[in-house]
């Protein structure tokens, strides 16, 4: 499974998502979107949301920390 | 297992009561969905005695890292109901029960809504209700913050090192918040402040495009691609809405000790009647909580 965390470094919520990951031992990539306008906008686009934390899961998105929304994509 | 104490919630007054009650010796267990609480979600707090500048991140890992030092029971959860039986306290979460002698409820507050068409549409479309998280996400865009108090201010100034363009509706004739934050915008050139201004509408296609308020009962509308809302929070008091006594706000009322209409129930920070929300404000009046149960335990075992 491929799992991306798209974060800005003063987000609460990311944290709280990184650290929900990290629990389960789920492997994740952080990227973070504020150092780069290519990437946040390609992103935005991609998934329809502007905001963050974004959790990508396999192509499928999840926006906000919502851990009932994570847990299914990740069969947890 | 009966706590003398149950501390709800884990920002500035709950984790300063926690404090306040294990130096005491009370046997307490904190239940909170997160730590730090609205502090996290603050960008740079200048107003903490001790700390002429911190980030809110930071001053939130410090109130853990003191909570860390002692050694009672802390439960990431949330509480779904409270109830009194016998002067005793059962609360309950999806998995567990306690029971407690005493209660404190630190339990802040959330962001409050303006309720206008569009806001729910366009929520992580353009609409957010936390700056600190979102706002890099507008480099070079026009976004506009509503709000006058301290949060708008500061969302505000965070944006000017971002936006192209910061419009700030506020619907009073000037802020509340703090001048020396108001000074500096005042003086910016991104910005464009506007007083007196309801919002009305939020407005756009896949993501926001444009904002609608009125002034002097004309309707404007400006292009902005985020809405930042920052109109203030409602206090977090559902769980004892039934059984003590609530201000026409929702707050909890309490006396000068903390103490809320029942003897056992002490509440201190945002979810109270205090007059300022302020972290160093909910800091303190979580101490006078903890303080004041402790006296009220010795007191009811004599």
């Amino acid at each position: 499974m491929n799992v991306i965390v798209y974060t800005t470094p003063t987000c609460p919520y990311c944290h709280m998502a990184m650290d929900f990951l990290e629990k389960n031992n789920i492997l994740f990539e952080e990227i973070d979107i504020s150092k780069d306008d290519e990437i946040a906008t390609d992103l935005i686009k991609r998934s329809g949301h502007i905001g963050v934390p974004i959790i990508e899961i396999d192509n499928r998105f999840v926006a906000g920390f919502d851990e009932e929304k994570i847990k299914a994509l990740l069969y947890l | 297992m009966i706590y003398d104490s149950i501390i709800i919630g884990a920002g500035p007054a709950g984790i300063t009561a926690a404090v306040y009650a294990a130096r005491k010796g009370m046997k307490i267990a904190v239940l909170s969905k997160n730590i730090g609480g609205q502090v996290t979600r603050t960008s740079i707090v200048e107003n903490y005695t001790g700390y002429q500048e911190i980030s809110g991140i930071e001053l939130a890992e410090k109130f853990n890292d003191h909570l860390k030092e002692f050694n009672f029971k802390f439960k990431k959860t949330e509480v779904q109901n409270i109830e009194k039986r016998d002067d005793i306290f059962i609360i309950k979460t999806s998995l567990e029960k306690f029971q407690s002698r005493s209660l404190i409820m630190a339990t802040g507050a959330m962001p409050r809504e303006l309720n206008i068409p569009g806001e729910k549409e366009y929520k992580n479309k353009g609409v957010t209700y936390c700056a600190t998280c979102d706002a890099p996400l507008f480099h070079d865009k026009e976004v506009a913050v509503i709000g006058g108090g301290n949060s708008a201010l500061e969302a505000s100034l965070q944006l000017t090192k971002i936006a192209k363009k910061i419009y700030i509706i506020n619907n009073t004739s000037t802020f509340t918040g703090d001048k020396i934050l108001s000074d500096k915008l005042e003086k910016n050139k991104k910005v464009k402040i506007f007083h007196n201004s309801e919002t009305s509408k939020i407005s756009g296609d896949r993501f926001v495009q444009e904002l609608e308020f009125s002034l002097n009962k004309k309707i404007k509308k400006i292009a902005v691609q985020g809405v930042f809302i920052e109109i203030g929070f409602i206090p977090n008091t559902k769980l004892v809405e039934n059984f003590i006594k609530l201000n026409s706000k929702n707050e909890i009322e309490v006396n000068l000790n903390q103490n809320s209409s029942d003897s056992g129930i002490f509440a201190a920070g945002d979810c109270t009647n205090i007059p300022y929300k302020q972290i160093v404000i909910a800091a303190g009046s979580g101490a006078t909580a903890a303080l004041s149960a402790f006296e009220y335990l010795t007191k009811s075992k004599n």
